[in-house]
């Protein structure tokens, strides 16, 4: 989230679109009845009819995996009938940026695109600089190569019958979600997005969710109280494990992994570090190497200095062009390539997509930890439904860890507070914390490596600092978060003020590139004061602004700013846009409100003024993003699978840069008359993701008890199928026997003259238990992910659905 | 004829108030010596400037201008350049006369404009956005600094803003605006006054003249209602001028009570006469609300005799 | 005088989480029952002797030929007149208390000896536990109020829909609700507020909730 979840109840309009917030993030509804009892306007864009549209003054239909269609013709919709805020737009997005000349895009393709390697050259994706090296700039924005009149342009296809043809929403109801979320684009209005996996499982993800960016920024809702976009993370810490890099591509803090082509850490430093000539930007990334260093030196300690590259080449390197998402490794384990498994917390037998193919990839392995609170579908995969235990030679130990609430530990939320908790009590038998598990194998690797003379490559285990332990010998969450949080390794005079060796750093502005800092995730930097005091404890409920900033209540990443980018909250002169919420404030040179991104003045201050978004090179955001691997502006494709012969936009059906498996495993069907209905799957409230931690609850599998397929009233008719018949679900990859829920909450789509059914069901089942719960969903679900993170294509994807 | 005859009224009665002014304090002579012409000038443009013809005269979407968004903001008031050159030619002189330390820059600005290079009127509507940059590349041009610069053109265009702005008062005066800031140019008020038996109060936007009505106690900077927050400034024998100045933003407004004031109410001529507020207020840190180009003060010398004032609790 | 305690279910707030049908298991340590999907959320059917709250889930199409979902967190409505005490009252005396302090009607183990079928309520809440044949329904957790707690499922509610507290500032809070809501919503209305503890507000005819929403 740019913002936090109290922050929601600030909203004038709320936007819901990819996520049914109120069975899946309960909790976000206390804040979004709040907003709406203040007079906010609540809607739902959705395939299906939630309990979350229930709650909404206004409920959209859509297909499955058309969301950029939908906002495309938003922002087509908030150009052409002036809805932009354009003192926004102007001066803090890069509308005003001209582009190169050779910058093309046509039917469906942007220039540079190779089709042998499905790859874009991007030499072409990119802005206009002068001698200076500063982008040039038209703020009229009429330059017809300007960043805006090519988004226009972009856009200008998007026209509402196109796009109800694409999504099958109708014309009026377009109409109204766009008429009713394009008037948060005024000064003392605010609109919110809240978006989850509804966005991020397609193949297009992050495509989308940049579409739902785009539209925020035009509307300059960004940075503002009661406005940006929100991701809800779940429950297990979600945000705190890709804080901390639980992403392939990433190492702690968003640092990027390194590759084989850099083998030095000046390599890897130059490669990632941006450049600007613009003094006006502050370019935060231009520290990535004091981040770089101070990692190092947390993981390796003494052992890291500057003639060694602070053991740079201890670090795993992915090879060029390798990607090494969940897919790819399912795909090794399946071709035989990896063979042994360390599972933590995971049931990907149901929670990964084509599950028998994921099922049959862990028997070829030699070997699997798999370290959970109860057994699940992933740790007995050796006796699930049609293996046979004799024929897999898997060796698989079963390591019983504690609950979260039996840990003490930080938690960061969506808002990206990191609370501090205890153990609520003790973890029953032989459970213990992960962490210990890890302490006691890493401890043992060690004995092992040294005791072995002839052991290959030993550096890495031996090097790394490992004292994570109390004097009992037990894993220390304490010393681990005080490592997180870096320490001065010397004694340093930064400004006036002088920091003793051991002291925390309290602000990663203070991290050095030269191994005199310590700090294994730079963004947690400051969650620890100077003096040791753990900021993440506190629980002081003062609101100097009203806002319900709570600055004092735990600790928010990054340096308790607890609504990001919030310098765009005010104009040019460091006034609020909207005194009535006024978020920050410039009076009497300073700022007043919450912790602005950046200490220097408004941008009004020509010598000392920085622009507000400075995480970007350029300083300002994105409208033109040539960041990603699919194209600058998000266009629409059908899914992997979808039920449309053609792209009414272009002549491009798929996303043409997402990569295609092709195992004997990964089948996929088109417009196949056999699998003719569209599939999306989904969580409900009462399971947590594929159930594994809530079907032992009697209360929950009471409340949900079995697999089952909803499907509309005109299907069931269509298929001679009743409420609560027995039905078969079959996607070209498995079948699954089910209930049928038959509703008038799921309606038929209009897709340009063709009747498409969309269908959809819940993946928090698994054949180990109950009995009779029935098995995961994710039999059907394709081998397809996102062009960019490669997150599985979970939400549109074909079937056929018949009686039993 | 009629125009002309009334265009010499007015020019006459700013002459009579001023005159006035000087009289009962003398220590605002010279400043007021200076802005008489200009004034007066401005006023002889603002009749004689044809309505302009490359203003789109369109009505805003009432919902977004009601919630603060400006004919400026909405693009209906783009800057006419229709009458640029009649206005520089009557009002460089005027200006050189008036300020004679900024005769050079006026020098260069009058070659500006003949050139086209650098070009004044993108600078101009960079003013108005408070886009800062281009004005700075243009004042180093110009071999000035960009707060002289910014007061220049202020000066020398405001004729050609307050005409646009009338032309566009039409398609307006049914909406409902409730900001501190001008609906048609979005600049801050540089005055407030009270009028009519309940003191209802009004604001004078510092860049085109325009004229709202704004709530009693609320601050138009940054919309403070606390009347804890809030104080007049004001010196003892003269209650009916006084800075409103806001605690929160630390801000202030020149504001007078019409129902008390001696002169005849010439909004220009009644800011010029309470420069001695001004520099009172900002010697506390106090800035104005109306941006710098809009001000008189920062750009004069001016004798710091300070009368005794005298803060209440309003 | 002390007016009693009331708990307000507002259903325009409600999201359906369960939170409230769950945490009256967990007080009340009652078991999770055997159930099977039978074509909807709803789950189990109905109250039992061992489910004393159930989040009742109604859907159908408006006017305008969109979905509408309804929820409706089924419990006893602890009536000012509680005519299930009145019934029972006439065959086995003393077996249903109505807690002074705060109106809550109370079911004991002398309700065993009551004929299941001459128990009257008109909401259709009483259930009769098959083996020991005693009469089971929601306390209003009145042994969680007695010790300063509010009642379980109140606490467990996210989005407030559900209020507890003194039965006139309930009242008044139902009042404001209903003419805040019928500006959305004209039919909105409170259920039956003078004659029960646990008040509902709909915003929509009552039976599209539940047969027995206002009473049969």
């Amino acid at each position: 989230m740019t913002n936090h979840w109290i922050d929601i109840q600030h909203s004038d309009v709320i936007l819901i679109q990819g996520s049914n917030a109120a069975e899946n993030h309960p909790i976000s509804f206390k804040w979004v009845m709040r907003a709406r009892e203040k007079g906010a306007k609540l809607i739902h864009v959705d395939p299906r009819f939630t309990r979350t549209s229930s709650k909404a003054d206004f409920y959209a239909p859509l297909r499955s995996g058309t969301d950029i269609a939908f906002l495309g013709g938003m922002i087509k919709y908030i150009i052409e009938n002036n809805k932009y805020f354009k003192d926004y737009v102007v001066n803090y997005t890069n509308a005003s940026f001209l582009v190169n000349d050779k910058f093309d895009f046509n039917d469906g393709l942007f220039s540079g695109y190779d089709a042998g390697t499905r790859k874009y050259d991007k030499a072409t994706w990119t802005i206009k600089k002068d001698a200076k090296g500063i982008a040039e700039k038209d703020p009229t924005l009429q330059d017809p190569r300007c960043v805006f009149q090519l988004l226009k342009k972009h856009y200008s296809r998007y026209d509402m019958e196109t796009v109800s043809k694409i999504t099958g929403t109708p014309v009026k109801d377009l109409q109204t979600v766009y008429e009713m979320y394009s008037s948060t684009g005024v000064p003392d209005r605010a609109g919110t997005v809240m978006y989850a996996l509804g966005q991020t499982q397609h193949t297009s993800a992050v495509q989308n969710i940049r579409t739902l960016c785009m539209v925020q920024l035009l509307l300059g809702n960004i940075g503002i109280c009661g406005g940006g976009v929100n991701a809800m993370r779940g429950e297990p810490n979600v945000q705190g494990s890709t804080d901390f890099a639980i992403l392939s591509g990433y190492l702690p803090g968003y640092l990027a992994a390194p590759r084989a082509s850099l083998p030095t850490l000046d390599d890897y430093v130059k490669k990632n570090t941006p450049k600007t000539s613009d003094p006006r930007s502050a370019n935060w990334w231009q520290n990535y190497p004091k981040y770089a260093t101070s990692l190092l030196k947390a993981w390796y300690g003494d052992n890291a200095k500057k003639d060694n590259d602070f053991g740079y080449s201890w670090v795993p390197k992915l090879d060029d062009g390798q990607d090494a998402n969940i897919l790819m490794m399912i795909d090794s384990m399946y071709e035989k390539k990896i063979k042994g498994l360390v599972c933590i917390a995971q049931n990907p037998a149901c929670s990964l997509p084509n599950s028998n193919k994921v099922r049959e990839g862990l028997s070829n392995l030699d070997w699997m930890v798999h370290v959970n609170i109860f057994n699940n579908e992933t740790a007995s995969f050796w006796k699930g439904p049609g293996i046979d235990p004799k024929k897999v030679k898997t060796e698989v130990f079963l390591l019983p860890a504690a609950a979260s609430i039996e840990k003490q530990g930080s938690v960061a939320n969506s808002g990206r507070w990191v609370q501090w908790k205890y153990e609520a009590a003790k973890a029953p038998g032989d459970c213990i914390y992960t962490g210990d598990i890890v302490v006691r194998i890493v401890s043992k690797l060690k004995e092992l490596y040294k005791k072995d003379k002839k052991a290959a490559f030993p550096d890495p285990i031996m090097n790394l600092k490992w004292d994570y332990t109390d004097d009992k010998g037990r894993f220390d969450p304490v010393k681990v978060a005080k490592t997180t949080n870096g320490y001065f390794l010397e004694d340093l005079t930064i400004g006036d003020k002088t920091y003793k060796k051991g002291d925390n750093v309290p602000s990663f502005a203070m991290l050095q590139a030269d191994g005199r800092t310590s700090s294994g995730c730079w963004i947690s930097c400051g969650s620890f004061a100077q003096d040791g005091t753990n900021l993440m404890q506190r629980r002081k409920k003062d609101d100097p602004t009203g806002l319900g900033l709570y600055p004092q209540w735990s600790w928010a990443w990054p340096v308790n700013r607890r609504i990001i980018y919030n310098r765009a909250s005010v104009d040019l002169n460091g006034k609020p846009y909207n005194p009535k919420r006024a978020l920050l404030a410039w009076v009497d040179g300073k700022w007043v409100g919450d912790v602005p991104d950046g200490p220097w003045p408004p941008m009004a201050d020509l010598e000392k003024g920085k622009y507000p978004f400075i995480m970007k090179p350029d300083g300002v955001s994105s409208l033109f993003g040539p960041g990603l691997g699919d194209g600058p502006f998000p266009e629409h494709y059908e899914p992997l699978e979808g039920p449309m012969e053609k792209n009414f936009l272009s002549s491009q059906l798929k996303n043409p840069v997402m990569k295609i498996f092709s195992g004997p495993c990964d089948k996929f069907s088109g417009c196949d008359p056999k699998y003719p209905f569209v599939m999306t799957t989904y969580s409900s409230t009462e399971h947590w993701c594929t159930g594994a931690l809530t079907r032992w609850q009697s209360w929950l599998t009471e409340a949900q008890p079995q697999v089952y397929v909803e499907i509309s009233e005109e299907l069931a008719q269509l298929r001679g199928i009743k409420n609560g018949d027995k039905v078969k679900v079959e996607s070209v990859r498995g079948s699954l026997p089910c209930v049928a829920m038959v509703t008038t909450r799921f309606r038929p789509f209009n897709c340009g003259g063709q009747t498409i059914h969309q269908v959809g069901m819940t993946y928090n089942y698994g054949w180990l238990f109950p009995e009779d719960c029935g098995d995961s969903c994710n039999q059907l679900t394709p081998t397809a992910g996102d062009a960019n993170t490669g997150t599985p294509e979970y939400k549109a994807f074909m079937v056929n659905v018949s009686k039993v | 004829m009629t125009v002309e005859s009334s265009t010499e009224e007015r020019v006459k009665r700013i002459k009579k108030t001023i005159t006035k002014m000087k009289k009962e304090t003398p220590s605002l002579a010279i400043i007021l010596k200076l802005y008489e012409k200009v004034f007066a000038e401005r006023a002889r443009l603002r009749e004689e400037l044809p309505l302009p013809m490359d203003v789109r005269i369109s009505s805003p979407d009432p919902f977004r201008f009601s919630h603060g968004m400006t004919l400026m903001n909405e693009g209906i008031f783009p800057l006419s350049t229709d009458s640029m050159e009649k206005v520089s030619d009557r009002m460089i002189p005027v200006l050189a006369r008036a300020f004679p330390k900024i005769r050079p820059i006026l020098k260069n600005v009058k070659t500006a404009l003949k050139k086209n290079k650098p070009d004044l009127k993108t600078c101009m509507e960079n003013m108005l956005h408070s886009r800062d940059e281009i004005i700075s590349q243009t004042a180093f041009h110009l071999e000035t600094d960009p707060v002289t610069l910014k007061f220049v053109l202020g000066q020398l265009f405001k004729p050609l803003i307050e005409k646009q702005s009338e032309s566009l008062r039409s398609v307006i005066q049914n909406l409902n605006w409730e900001k501190g800031y001008c609906p048609v140019c979005g600049s801050f008020p540089v005055l407030s006054y009270l009028k009519g038996a309940e003191g209802q109060r009004w604001l004078v936007c510092g860049c085109c003249s325009h004229e709202w009505r704004f709530a009693r106690t609320q601050c138009p900077f940054c919309e403070n209602e606390d009347s804890k927050k809030s104080e007049l400034c004001f010196v003892e024998d003269r209650a009916y001028e006084r800075a409103e100045m806001c605690h929160q933003c630390k801000r202030y407004l020149a504001g007078i009570d019409l129902r008390k004031y001696p002169y005849e109410f010439i909004p220009e001529v009644a800011v010029a006469g309470m420069m001695y507020l001004d520099i009172l207020v900002q010697e506390t840190g106090y800035l104005p609300m109306a941006d710098s180009a809009w001000t008189l003060v920062p750009h004069l010398e001016t004798s710091s005799k300070n009368p005794k004032s005298k803060v209440l609790n309003s | 005088m002390s007016n009693g305690k009331s708990i307000l279910v507002d259903t325009s707030l409600c999201t359906a989480c369960r939170g409230c049908q769950v945490a009256c298991k967990q007080w009340n340590n009652l078991p999770g029952t055997k159930t099977k999907q039978v074509g909807t959320y709803q789950n189990p059917q109905d109250l039992s002797s061992d489910t004393w709250k159930v989040v009742r889930f109604a859907d159908g199409k408006k006017e305008d030929g969109k979905p509408y979902w309804y929820f409706f967190s089924e419990m006893c409505r602890h009536c000012i007149m509680p005519p299930c005490k009145l019934s029972i009252d006439m065959t086995v005396k003393d077996a249903v208390i109505q807690d002074e302090a705060t109106g809550a009607v109370v079911y004991t183990e002398k309700t065993k000896k009551m004929p299941f079928k001459d128990v009257m309520c008109p909401y259709s809440i009483p259930r009769q536990n098959p083996k020991t044949k005693v009469l089971a329904k929601c306390t209003m957790c009145f042994d969680r109020i007695k010790n300063g707690m509010i009642p379980a499922c109140v606490k467990s509610c996210p989005t407030s829909a559900m209020v507890f507290g003194d039965r006139n500032e309930i009242l008044d809070m139902a009042k404001k609700r209903v003419a805040d809501l019928k500006k959305t919503y004209p039919k909105a209305m409170a259920i039956n507020p003078d004659d029960v503890r646990v008040i509902f507000i709909v915003t929509d005819d009552p039976n599209k909730y539940w047969k027995f929403a206002a009473g049969g």
